[in-house]
């Protein structure tokens, strides 16, 4: 048997915002629409999903996104559960189409009317008995890598903040974004922001929004039947170190973390990291760009804020970051924020981005997760080839 | 989420802190400590396993000042520390009793037993050199 050839053929994307009126369930599903309108393909084609089940309703079982089946009123040939999201979820989508499985998945995942009762997402802070006593949470974990950095490297404070400054300024044009309008952003802004958890202030910090999002995953084939351009999955790959949130994360084990997801993903993709026209990485905070620079390899470990503050970042800049604001400025929606990586990658390479739109970008890198949650996945999207 | 750690794991290391003892498993077979609790060593996959008490003295291996604290009765600002213990294992904690601009990395540290939230806890403070 020959694998097949695979591409993304349709991708789907609610209103993002800080809370929305509806729920779960119908969000997602309003995402699923827009990515079947997309790829102009109709649900009885769709055989394999992946998406978290997040309730309302439904059962406590495994794989828990086997309830979904109810909410469409099918069955299905494939069912992702194991990371539905993200770049995780599209590459086993990928594999699952590849090696058939199934024909078509689609990824997909968000929430809404859950961040207006809690302030506090419940994924940021785990019940484990050896974190939640001392008041952890997901950006405190992060900072207890990135003060390891700091201590040793000794990064500017200012030109770390630029790369804030960029990537929230193309927030605040992009009309899709959250927090489209505000700033526009300068490093002083960001240094003046409130100390969350030092070194991180208010302005370093991602969001934590709500809306949805979806990614169809079909054969080349069926896809270049499709209305848009299909956009290649290059190649892929992920680590996984640690659970999550449980035990104390370490610069010296985590601080390079994705260094062989992307020697393996570049490996596969035929390409380096110097041929990627735009960069779309997880910036749960500013330095864990600078991080991921630095474990491309296209600087020096400890070298990566000067260095990208002499390239840039900005859609002027040698290395276009970001491009829709990222989870800094568009949105961060918890279980489905992953996607939203991918899908303005491929709006990048339709040249469809309503952020800032790189001129014939044919090559794209997206990313997720980051050190402080001790696992990180990569993956290389192209136009052509 | 991560609430899967069997209670029968750990409930002898906190019933160990209520009584002001630090104490870490400590593998029977191969010597090594390890932390969190897990049902096998993940040096040499021995079952057999005891809790063993600590000097509880070690070193700040990493830390962060919280202003804005989540959830609630934390204090502001919150210090929160990633200790290496002299015997070579690791644990997060609270660091009491100094303020946010005297935490550096690679201070000497040690434990100290407050009740917070109506139960005993392992914090830490500065050691102080003069001992
Ligand atoms: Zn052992």
């Amino acid at each position: 048997m020959r694998n097949k050839k695979v591409a993304i053929a349709g991708i789907g994307l609610t209103k993002q915002s800080k809370s929305l009126e509806e729920n779960n369930l119908t969000i997602c599903i309003k995402a699923v629409e827009q990515a079947l309108i997309d790829a102009g393909m109709q649900l009885e084609e769709i055989d394999g999903i992946s998406g978290r089940w997040p309730g309302p309703g439904g059962t406590k079982f495994d794989p828990g996104v086997v309830d979904w089946t109810g909410v469409f009123g099918k069955s299905f040939r494939w069912v992702g559960d194991t990371y539905p999201q993200g770049v995780p979820g599209i590459l086993d989508a990928a594999a699952a189409v590849s090696f058939g499985l199934c024909n078509s998945a689609i990824v997909f995942g968000g929430q809404a009317g859950v961040l207006n009762t809690s302030k506090l997402a419940d994924y940021t802070q785990p019940n484990n008995e050896f974190i939640q006593p001392w008041g952890f949470f997901t950006a405190a974990h992060f900072a207890m890598v990135a003060q390891v950095y700091f201590a040793r490297f000794k990064p500017s404070r200012e030109k770390l903040s630029q790369i804030a400054v960029d990537i929230r300024n193309a927030g605040s044009r992009n009309p899709e974004a959250v927090m489209y309008g505000k700033g526009p952003y300068g490093v002083s802004d960001i240094v003046d922001s409130p100390l969350i958890c030092d070194p991180f202030h208010l302005l370093d910090l991602c969001l934590a929004t709500e809306g949805a999002s979806a990614i169809l995953i079909t054969s080349l084939e069926r896809a270049l039947d499709c209305p848009n351009d299909p956009i290649r999955i290059l190649g892929g790959a992920s680590e996984w170190h640690r659970q999550q949130y449980v035990d104390p994360v370490r610069y010296d084990e985590v601080g390079s973390i994705g260094k062989d997801a992307f020697s393996r993903a570049f490996a596969t993709a035929a390409l380096t990291p110097e041929d990627i026209d735009v960069y779309e990485l997880y910036d749960i905070n500013t330095w864990e760009v600078v991080r991921q620079f630095e474990t491309l390899g296209l600087c020096a470990e400890g070298d990566g804020v000067d260095f990208l503050f002499e390239n840039g970042i900005s859609v002027d800049g040698k290395y276009p970051t970001n491009t829709d604001g990222g989870l800094l400025s568009f949105s961060h929606t918890g279980w489905g924020g992953p996607n939203l990586k991918i899908i303005e990658a491929v709006r990048q390479l339709r040249s469809t981005s309503t952020g800032d739109q790189i001129k014939d970008a044919e090559t794209a890198l997206v990313t997720g997760a980051g050190s402080g949650a001790q696992y990180f996945n990569a993956a290389i999207l192209s136009k052509n080839r | 989420m991560n609430q899967n750690i069997d209670e029968s794991l750990t409930s002898k290391y906190w019933e160990n802190i209520e009584n002001g003892r630090l104490t870490r498993p400590v593998c029977n077979s191969c010597g090594k400590n390890f932390f969190s609790p897990q049902v096998l060593c993940p040096n040499c996959f021995s079952v057999d396993w005891s809790y063993s008490e600590s000097i509880g003295i070690g070193k700040i291996y990493s830390h962060t000042t919280v202003y804005r604290p989540m959830g609630t009765g934390f204090p502001t600002p919150l210090i929160l520390v990633d200790i290496e213990l002299d015997e070579g294992w690791r644990m997060y904690s609270r660091l009491i009793n100094c303020k946010p601009d005297q935490v550096v990395i690679g201070l000497d540290v040690e434990v100290i037993f407050e009740k917070f939230k109506e139960r005993t806890l392992p914090f830490f403070q500065l050691r102080n050199e003069k001992i």
